[in-house]
């Protein structure tokens, strides 16, 4: 991955690309900027993680991606370009060609909301007939194929979602996702609320379904040294900004931003000596205040007088690496 | 020698499993759930323990029994020197004050209609132990600022909606240290929080134990933070203790094939660690059916002839690391990768009995 060139990132041709994303909420507080100018590419076949604490708009990045935000939602701004098309300016009949068929999602917590008096089988059938319009037989078909394909046995398809463990329950939440084909797959929190070993199973899923079926992978996690293993370029956000953005191997060895280090060194770690872990002091700001600066700076151990005044921008820090902070000076290193 | 807090010994939760009108008449022999299922285990004063394990390996059983919310089916746990197995009444009341209790998500373990005061004052009431009012006030705002909720008195009123994450679990170990405990036993106590609000609570749990020379029983099924929080680690499958020992020598050479998984498991942010992973394939069996021979044979990697015959006892190492299985000095003693014993482990279908001992000595 680390080629010595510049910008392998934009060297490979782009599956999708999102440029200054802005996705706001009206609340009863007033308009939350919970995505606030983010951008960034999704080449065919990468696997990318997407970092940040609870609230910071990783899932919204998500759900715009698919325009799925929930009401109260908006788009407010940018553009996301699917091989090309802007899919925020296309009309709803066409949006949903693309829905499931090529960027598909599996929601946060999905596997516990599964239809308890359905089978699986019934269930992963019943999306397909919806979206490809396909007759009942070979959608069981294609359900068979799919669970194949994830390590459901046959022998358990027709069982019910109460008698599947969390981990089972989220293969079938994969399948469904890949029931219609996709080329990009959104994974929100795909392990939370799993055990370590059902964690490594569903890791090494994905990692092989991406291989053999070549797809992208956008993974949405707060657990970074999850991320860390599974994917090859990893986007880290706060407060629905883009804070930094490198390859996974440069993002662990050498973080950039002092939020990346503070999250990074936050990570309690079972191999080598046992460091101290800091904790991040204070809270992440409220997104439905106006704000000055950059965001980080009232939490950041590296604050000077420029972080009041003006918000950095990601700039290139490395090949391929990108960070929004003024430690940075503009020219690069 | 300290007298244990807690000494608990073959203690054992079987839960009976109802199979219908016709299952329970014909039916010549109960079948039952053993979800605890002969553990033993002590916790010394100011000592931190940790109990690993996947879902329905019986930590959670554990706990809730330890707690008496559950009634053992058999052995004894000895608190305080007084047998609680069989505590009715008053004395029950008694052993409960000194027994207190962490969940996971501090959002449901809150009572949304009662505010922070009323959260905290509650179990002072109801043990009857501060008697004025203004003596439970004290309490209350000591207790808070101890868990870090300073000043206390922007705390009382709030309602737990209106607290993050981290101050919810601040307040729900605030309303088990009130009572001033002996022990407490958390349920992943910080899985559901960020990763930075996480070492704020593990750091606070560790004062609170130096502070108030705390026993801790932390249940987790992540390693990492039983690093961080304990003194000695418990490894659970199946209903048993598989591994014991202290928590560094468990970490750097666990002698159980399902601690060596569970530990290779544990995803690294460090890409360069260059380690295999163990990944078992299948999930743990259903307790009502457990495997002859060892439990965890079926899954297991280093899985030998004997293993399916024969329950393997609890082997002493060294330094009070003690585990379960027929490999286990060979394991703690040499790096015995699973490829000396069968070439790649994760390929295996789960399930699969049939064991192979020839290439045992292979290089």
């Amino acid at each position: 991955m680390a080629s010595g060139q510049n910008q392998n990132q934009t060297a490979r041709p782009k599956l999708l690309e999102v440029f200054d994303l802005r996705a706001y909420f009206d609340t009863r507080r007033g308009l939350l900027r919970a995505v606030d100018g983010i951008s960034f590419s999704v080449a065919p076949g990468q696997i990318l993680g997407l970092a940040g604490e609870s609230g910071c708009g990783k899932t919204t990045v998500g759900l715009s991606l698919m325009r799925l935000l929930p009401p109260g939602g908006r788009i407010a701004g940018g553009v996301i370009r699917y091989r090309g098309q802007d899919v925020l300016r296309m009309p709803l009949r066409q949006v949903r060609r693309i829905r499931w068929k090529e960027i598909a999602m599996i929601f946060q917590g999905a596997m516990n909301a599964l239809n308890p008096v359905r089978s699986v089988r019934e269930q992963t059938a019943d999306a397909i007939v919806l979206h490809d319009g396909v007759p009942p037989a070979q959608a069981y078909r294609r359900v068979a194929e799919l669970f194949e394909l994830v390590g459901i046995p046959q022998g358990r398809a027709s069982e019910y979602p109460h008698e599947f463990s969390g981990g089972m329950r989220q293969r079938v939440m994969i399948a469904m996702a890949l029931a219609c084909g996709p080329k990009v797959v959104i994974a929100d929190e795909p392990t939370t609320a799993l055990d370590v070993m059902v964690q490594a199973q569903i890791l090494e899923l994905l990692r092989d379904l991406q291989g053999r079926l070549g797809l992208s992978l956008v993974v949405i996690s707060h657990d970074l040294a999850f991320l860390a293993e599974l994917c090859d370029h990893i986007l880290v956000m706060y407060a629905g900004k883009l804070v930094e953005s490198g390859p996974v191997d440069a993002l662990f060895r050498a973080p950039k931003h002092p939020y990346t280090q503070c999250l990074v060194s936050a990570i309690p770690r079972i191999r080598g000596p046992r460091v101290a872990l800091r904790p991040i002091p204070g809270d992440p700001p409220d997104l439905t205040q106006p704000l000055r600066g950059c965001y980080f700076r009232d939490r950041c151990p590296a604050a000077i007088a420029e972080c009041g005044e003006a918000e950095p921008q990601p700039r290139p820090v490395m090949a391929g690496h990108l960070a929004a902070c003024h430690l940075y000076p503009r020219e690069g290193p | 020698m300290v007298a244990p807090v807690v000494s608990v010994k073959d203690l054992r939760k079987w839960f009976p499993v109802r199979s219908g009108l016709l299952g329970s008449i014909l039916g010549p022999r109960m079948r039952h759930v053993r979800a605890v299922d002969g553990v033993t285990f002590q916790i010394l004063p100011g000592e931190s323990v940790a109990l690993v394990g996947e879902s329905g390996s019986g930590k959670t059983t554990t706990a809730k029994t330890l707690l008496r919310l559950l009634e053992p089916t058999g052995g004894s746990i000895v608190f305080e020197g007084k047998d609680l197995t069989h505590l009715r009444g008053r004395e029950l009341k008694a052993m409960r004050r000194r027994v207190q209790a962490i969940y996971q998500d501090p959002y449901e373990a809150l009572n949304p209609r009662q505010s922070v005061y009323q959260i905290v004052v509650e179990p002072l009431i109801a043990h009857g132990l501060a008697r004025s009012e203004s003596e439970r006030h004290a309490r209350v705002i000591q207790v808070l600022e101890e868990t870090g909720l300073k000043p206390a008195s922007d705390f009382l009123d709030r309602y737990p909606h209106e607290l993050s994450g981290g101050q919810r679990q601040r307040v729900a170990i605030a309303a088990a240290l009130v009572l001033r405990p002996s022990l407490i036993v958390a349920d992943e106590p910080v899985s559901m929080l960020d990763v930075s609000r996480r070492i704020d609570i593990i750091q606070l749990l560790a004062r609170l134990r130096d502070s108030h020379g705390l026993s801790y029983l932390i249940i987790t099924h992540d390693l990492s933070i039983a690093r961080y929080l304990c003194d000695r680690v418990l490894i659970m499958y199946l209903g048993r203790i598989v591994e014991d020992g202290p928590v560094e020598s468990v970490l750097e050479r666990p002698a159980h094939p399902y601690a060596r998984a569970l530990l290779s498991a544990v995803p690294d942010p460090s890409p360069a660690t260059g380690r295999q992973r163990i990944v078992l394939q299948g999930e743990t069996p259903n307790p009502i059916a457990i495997p002859r021979g060892c439990r965890f044979h079926p899954r297991c990697p280093w899985c030998q002839d004997i293993c399916g015959t024969e329950d393997p006892p609890l082997v002493t190492l060294a330094g009070g690391h003690q585990a379960r299985c027929h490999l286990a000095v060979e394991l703690w003693q040499q790096e015995l990768p699973p490829s000396a014993v069968r070439a790649t482990p994760s390929e295996r279908p789960s399930w699969a009995t049939t064991p192979s001992t020839g290439s045992a000595d292979e290089p």
